[in-house]
């Protein structure tokens, strides 16, 4: 897992779940690496094949970090899987899906 | 650490793996693979993989700190209908809720229960305090053909993997099932006595491989809960009392009965030191559970092992609860049998008290010359303390008509055999019978001891028509008056002084003594007939019932036609109201052209 920071976007990429074994990580990613410039978290799924409610609530966490500057999550490349969470739990409206580029 | 495959035959797949989350994640690509090959949808496949992960997770997050070091074990089962997940942790466990609700839209956890119901068609949850067994099931769907003509031809070879897994599991279910049906059978020949309990639950204690139990039952009223079986003699217990103010930490049975759950003990909470199960043992593991039937308490078994650290599996956990549980039920339908039974016998032992007291009441009324007589006599209950007796006197000292009626307070058998009781009395003393005032008193010091035990008393009234000397001699031990009609008198009431009988034994009862009109018209009674109430509370009354003699009279009635108005007039009165108290009258006539020698 890493971080690139690209202008008003934090991007995290490099990992292909997000579930209990990383979220912790991410979220420490998150801590270290958002800066106050940051308006947007975009989390590369392209790679992705599985999330769990670790995952989601990691995603949440990054959604509060950047809620109040007027930003949000985007979700790039997210599988049928992971949307399919995110429409279970409701939680499809917190966040942005965008196509894989 | 990648997680060890301990058997793989068929359908079934055991994974253990270390309370890891990164070996939760390895066993649910593994179980994918799995599940994969079993030809299970690519769809289904997603909702395991997290299924698995969600399970796994909970495990390995909430095990307890000197539980870190055990593996967690996981199996799936996958037959041709449905796909099973039992997942053991040695968490201290959770109430699993009837709803899982999502929780707040910015919360960052509590999302894996609802995603595991919200993925499958039933989830369980087994506790014990030595491990907790997590079990999903959810239906297949999406097979195709080749796979399904596949898994057809597989199916033996399914059944006994499948079998030789979950031996111990079936085993223990065959015991459990085996001893119901044997005690079922048992209960078709009898309630559920102590020596069935007893016996019941020392056959729990070894399909569970318990040690010790204890059951309580809840007292009729609910305020206690008393030994009816434990497996050691030797050891007395005290009742626990039910009622507000009772310690509830100085008994883990009456924690479970109040809170109406399960209540652990073991090495890490044990009992508390005034605990009355630590006559056991000390170091004990077990549980106290609640027994209850359609909301109704039947009482409490605690059951453990010797051994602090020995506590039940889940599988036994699920066998304690079904035998309790059974054993609650016919517990409960012996009572409700044993109480329709007890019913039956006081109403059999009413109705021949009923009987007895009827046979007290005189078969037929004398009709000396001149003279006819009616008498009535209603119990409110079954059976009643009124009485009336009629004697014909015939001897060298006294000729003439002895006439008794009597009251014992109160109503039902105590009553009816007091009534018994006077009868006797009053039969011994008939060479008394011309002296009424003195009658009654050997009657009162007959009766006295008796009725002052059982704190009891019998108003009465005995009334002497003297044919020889022509006179009307009345006694009276605190009954309500006699209404005497003649043309000379007209109609009046006539009462002598005297406390009932029973209270004072030194008590000497005045005699009144009246001329004997050719005219007679003579009402004896009881208190039923003058304080019988209106449905609206309107007393009866003296004088009513006067107006009804003055009616009877004008309407020349014999005895038997007068006697039926007076009963005819008490029913009116009290239209539909039940009758509070037992109605009994005797009516009198003498008719004048009749002489007497």
């Amino acid at each position: 897992m890493r971080t690139i920071s690209q202008g008003e976007t934090l991007l995290f990429t490099g990992f292909d779940n997000l579930s209990g074994v990383n979220a912790g990580l991410f979220r420490e990613f998150l801590r270290a690496t958002l800066r106050p410039e940051h308006r947007f978290v975009e989390v590369d799924l392209q790679r992705a094949t599985f999330m769990d409610s670790d995952g989601l609530g990691a995603v949440v966490s990054a959604h509060k970090a950047v809620a109040g500057r007027n930003g949000g999550v985007r979700l790039k490349g997210a599988p049928p899987m992971v949307r399919e969470l995110f429409r279970i739990t409701r939680l499809d409206t917190l966040v942005e899906f965008v196509p894989q580029a | 650490m990648a997680p060890s495959i301990s058997s793989s035959p068929g359908r079934v797949l055991t994974l253990s793996f270390p309370c890891d989350l990164a070996a939760v994640r390895e066993a649910a690509r593994q179980f994918r693979t799995f599940l994969n090959d079993q030809g299970v949808s690519a769809e289904e496949l997603d909702a395991w993989e997290l299924i698995v992960s969600e399970a796994g997770n909970n495990a390995v997050e909430y095990t307890r700190p000197e539980s870190v070091g055990l593996p967690i074990e996981a199996t799936v089962w996958v037959t041709h209908l449905n796909v099973e997940l039992q997942v053991r942790d040695h968490t201290p466990g959770f109430d699993l809720p009837e709803d899982t609700p999502l929780p707040d839209f910015e919360a960052e956890g509590g999302r894996g229960l609802f995603l595991m119901r919200s993925l499958s068609d039933q989830l369980r949850y087994l506790r014990s305090p030595g491990d907790n067994c997590l079990i999903v099931r959810k239906g297949r769907s999406g097979i195709s053909p080749a796979r399904e003509s596949a898994g057809d031809s597989l199916q033996m070879a399914i059944m006994e993997s499948t079998l030789h897994t979950l031996t111990e599991e079936l085993a223990a279910s065959y015991e459990s099932l085996s001893a119901i049906f044997r005690f079922t059978a048992e209960l078709n020949r009898g309630g559920a006595g102590t020596e069935f309990v007893d016996r019941w639950l020392r056959e729990l204690m070894m399909v569970a491989s318990a040690d010790w139990f204890v059951l309580r039952l809840s007292n009729d009223t609910t305020t206690q809960l008393r030994v009816e079986g434990i497996s050691r003699a030797d050891l007395r217990f005290e009742p626990l009392d039910l009622r507000e103010g009772q310690r509830l930490e100085s008994s883990v049975e009456l924690q479970a009965v109040m809170g109406r759950q399960d209540m652990w003990f073991d090495a890490a909470s044990p009992t508390a030191a005034g605990d009355p199960l630590t006559q056991f043992g000390v170091a004990l593991a077990g549980f106290a559970h609640p027994i209850y039937v359609n909301e109704e308490l039947v009482g409490v078994l605690a059951i453990g092992r010797y051994a602090s650290h020995q506590s039940f599996t889940a599988g036994q956990v699920n066998i304690i609860h079904t035998f309790a549980d059974f054993l609650g039920i016919q517990i409960r339908n012996a009572r409700i049998q044993e109480g329709y039974l007890r019913s039956r016998l006081v109403t059999r032992e009413l109705e021949i008290a009923a009987s007895i007291q009827r046979s007290l009441l005189p078969e037929r009324l004398p009709e000396p010359p001149g003279f006819r007589l009616a008498g009535y006599s209603e119990s409110a209950n079954k059976v009643g303390g009124d009485f009336f007796d009629v004697i014909q006197i015939e001897n060298q000292q006294h000729r003439g008509l002895l006439l008794v009626i009597a009251d014992v307070m109160g109503k039902g058998v105590p009553a009816a055999m007091f009534a018994a009781i006077f009868r006797s009395h009053l039969h011994a003393l008939i060479s008394l019978s011309g002296l009424p005032g003195k009658l009654m008193s050997w009657l009162n010091r007959a009766l006295h001891p008796d009725l002052a035990r059982v704190d009891m008393f019998v108003t009465a009234q005995i009334v002497f028509l003297d044919w020889m000397d022509n006179e009307i001699r009345i006694a009276s031990a605190g009954h309500c008056p006699l209404l005497i009609a003649a043309k000379e008198l007209g109609i009046m009431e006539v009462t002598a002084d005297g406390m009932p009988l029973g209270i004072d034994l030194q008590m000497e009862f005045e005699e009144k003594c009246l001329p004997m009109p050719e005219t007679l018209r003579l009402a004896m009674l009881t208190d039923g007939l003058i304080e019988a109430r209106s449905p609206e509370g309107e007393l009866m009354g003296i004088d009513r019932v006067k107006s009804w003699m003055a009616d009877s009279i004008r309407r020349n009635d014999t005895a038997q036609t007068s006697c039926e108005s007076l009963v005819e007039l008490a029913r009116t009165f009290q239209a539909d109201a039940p009758a509070a108290d037992d109605l009994t009258l005797l009516v009198i006539t003498r008719q004048p052209e009749v002489e007497l020698s």
